[in-house]
């Protein structure tokens, strides 16, 4: 090839017509992709000759990083986790959620996560601080759940001193103009009509389930602003609320990829004395209130024979969700339950499968594999500092409402039978797998960071999560699950709802030892 | 100061507190009516509670509550209701005239009255579930709302294997409230009236 190219080019040189173009002919046609006529025999073992020596980054094995936590005179937290990286994960998170408006409007957690990096007192609408962001590369977010709120920042690690500022300034100087807590209006009601249209129930579902086993109190609480609630909040409101909940021994600066040095510099200079917008009086009504779960069951019927938003038709589904009381994240038993949780695995009947998906978890292998008409059966967790829930949740046809029940509630008994030993491990492995691929993103060792200081003033690494996941037995799922099967249960059905058990047979289903729903003789079938 | 809400002395005390109600309540109509036993227990005042069977069905399974239940039309009064429910029950006979008085009376969801009647059982050999009236420092409390607005709070107990919750809270903190008014915070309060 290359002797071909050779010979063209000398023929080009030779004639004199086209000495002119020569040029442009010259170099492309010239230019040798393979080196293997100018290095012949360099082998690849050793280095080249003539080439200074390469300095390479080394990772000594383990990260030993750990967690760094100071707590500042305020009261507030600092905690940070250093990380190899050009970019870091900044943010604050707050003690401050929808489980906490017992005496408020509900609904103003869900209109601060609307309002978040709005105009403040240094920077004058969200533009200039998306702007300000920019010249860092950085992005913010900010997330409310029924217990935490989050706002978060990602960008460069030299603009960490603009950061940490522009953080300070907008969780406590917002301004909160009308302008602005109306397009929050407008927000919030745009998700709560996409809620109510969606095909997929599970946000409403949560809903439910919570406000079912909790009834209201605490996590039973709307975490969504109800539609009358909408007009009603205002500036005033939410200076109320914020002047009791966005206070420093309430609050965690986490950082990951960050010295921790640095990070505790910049909190003293944005976080520590500073006035926020609200007056800086002591907090007086600060809810301490003890999550109390009563069980019940919450019903919606919804005709869902139309809910599928384009050309294709989507399936008339009967969605019911039960759920038992857990336990805190804070318990030892938590990891047992995060397992069973694993365990019992489950998701829609169209997965396409495949490794890490769950396929040999209980309710694929003995709900949606053996039940072809069962179009959904996925078990969740959520976990609260001072309680827990694990439910499954399962979708069917309005006429089988009953054989769905039952088998839920099989399944449930069966929770605190015999765990076989290598159904165990896997359930181990999977969770390990995922707790450990997860943590590989930084916004998520930022969230996990976070909330681990937030609920405990430290954290648990994740080789130790590790080791303590190898440690659960077969015996503690059984006795964690045949503690949770003695509460009562807590039942939330979303659809038709003419064939749905009472909920005392849903209750005496789940004290039988075969999880059978009583027998009830019907004459017009 | 606590042991001493056993003696003589402090029975005085509640009985000629608690005189009044009794005198009231003692005959008046209610759904249904509890024994709060005062027992002690190694010589340290304590408060007797069962654990309904979770292989029941109904709305109390697996809770804590106190030896009671409803009114029977053969019944006399409610202190003769509490004190029968209790035979019955627990097995545990308490004359009448270790009665003290009778507690103020909560409602629970449906409306219906539960009547508190307190008697001083005297030491018992540990059963079933007591908590300590002591461990102030794991009582906690919760905010109630209904229909989205703040109605009430209700007292839980936290200490002990078992969350102690709902009306059984209630009569406990009313308990503790007359037995050692300075040293316990009641934390039940509401703008009307205290519903289960």
């Amino acid at each position: 090839m290359a002797a071909m190219v050779l010979a063209a080019t000398r023929l080009l040189r030779g004639s004199g017509s086209w000495g002119r173009s020569r040029l442009r002919f010259g170099a492309p046609a010239y230019r040798q992709f393979s080196s293997g006529g100018a290095y012949p025999s360099v082998p690849l073992s050793s280095p080249l000759p003539g080439v200074p020596k390469p300095v390479f980054a080394t990772v000594d094995g383990q990260e030993k990083f750990e967690t760094k936590v100071t707590t500042l005179e305020n009261g507030l937290r600092v905690a940070s986790q250093n990380k190899f990286g050009q970019f870091c994960t900044v943010g604050i998170l707050i003690n401050s959620g929808s489980r906490y408006e017992a005496k408020y409007l509900s609904g103003i957690a869900h209109f601060l996560e609307k309002l978040a990096f709005s105009s403040t007192d240094r920077f004058g609408s969200k533009d200039e601080i998306l702007l300000t962001l920019e010249k860092h590369g950085g992005i913010c977010d900010c997330q409310t759940s029924r217990d935490t709120t989050m706002y978060a920042v990602s960008a460069d690690s030299k603009g960490l001193d603009t950061v940490v500022g522009l953080l300070a300034d907008v969780v406590l100087h917002p301004r909160l103009t009308d302008e602005e807590i109306e397009l929050a209006r407008m927000a919030v009601r745009f998700e709560l009509e996409d809620l109510s249209m969606r095909p997929d129930p599970e946000p409403l579902l949560t809903e439910m389930i919570h406000e079912a086993a909790y009834r209201e109190n605490t996590v039973g609480l709307h975490r969504f602003c109800p539609t009358e609630n909408i007009a009603k909040i205002d500036r005033s409101v939410l200076h109320s609320y914020l002047r009791n909940y966005y206070t420093p021994d309430r609050m965690v600066l986490a950082g990951v990829g960050v010295e921790h040095e640095r990070l505790v510099e910049c909190a003293r200079k944005y976080l520590l004395g500073t006035r926020p917008a609200w007056g800086s009086g002591a907090a007086v009504h600060v809810d301490g209130s003890v999550a109390q779960y009563t069980g019940g069951i919450v019903k919606l019927e919804r005709d869902m024979s139309s809910v599928s938003l384009g050309p294709t038709p989507f399936p008339e589904l009967t969605h019911i969700m039960i759920g038992l009381e857990s336990c805190s994240f804070l318990e030892g038993d938590f990891l047992p339950f995060a397992v069973l949780n694993m365990m019992m695995g489950g998701g829609g009947s169209f997965s396409a499968g495949g490794p890490g998906k769950g396929m040999f978890t209980r309710l694929y292998l003995n709900v949606l594999n053996r039940h072809h008409w069962m179009y959904n059966a996925t078990s969740y967790h959520h976990s609260y500092e001072d309680t827990g829930l694990l439910c499954i949740h399962a979708s069917a046809d309005p006429r089988q409402v009953r054989e769905m029940v039952e088998i839920i509630t099989r399944e449930f008994v069966l929770m605190a039978g015999t765990v076989d030993v290598v159904e165990l491990e896997r359930a181990k492995t999977q969770l390990t797998s995922m707790l450990m691929m997860n943590l590989e993103a930084r916004p998520v060792i930022f969230e996990d960071v976070g909330r681990q200081v937030l609920a405990t003033r430290s954290r648990k690494l994740p080789h130790e999560l590790c080791a303590l996941i190898r440690d659960v037995k077969p015996e503690d799922v059984k006795r964690v699950a045949s503690a949770m099967l003695r509460r009562k249960p807590a039942v939330a059905a979303l659809g038709d709802l003419s064939d749905l058990p009472a909920y005392e047979h849903v209750q005496a289903a789940l004290a039988n030892k075969d999880g059978r729903l009583p027998r009830t003789y019907r004459l017009f079938r | 100061m606590l042991p001493d809400c056993l003696s003589a002395e402090g029975e005085r005390r509640c009985r000629r507190l608690l005189a009044g109600a009794t005198a009231r309540l003692r005959v008046r109509p209610a759904a249904a009516a509890v024994l709060v036993p005062l027992c002690s227990v190694r010589g340290v005042p304590a408060l007797l509670y069962t654990l309904r069977s979770s292989r029941l069905a109904g709305r109390h399974k697996g809770d804590v509550s106190f030896p009671g239940g409803k009114c029977d039309p053969a019944d006399r009064d409610v202190v003769h209701t509490a004190l029968r429910e209790t035979r019955e029950e627990v097995g545990l006979v308490v004359p009448e005239e270790h009665v003290w008085g009778v507690l103020r009376p909560v409602h629970d969801q449906q409306k219906a009255t539960v009547v508190p009647v307190l008697a001083g059982v005297g030491p018992l050999d540990p059963q079933s579930l007591r908590p300590n009236p002591d461990e102030e420092q794991n009582q906690g409390y919760t905010h109630f709302c209904h229909g989205g607005h703040f109605r009430y709070t209700l007292p839980v107990f936290l200490h002990g294997p078992h969350r102690i919750w709902g009306l059984t809270a209630v009569i406990t903190e009313f308990t503790l409230q007359l037995l050692a008014p300075g040293i316990y915070q009641p934390c039940l309060a509401s703008p009307e009236l205290p519903r289960g």
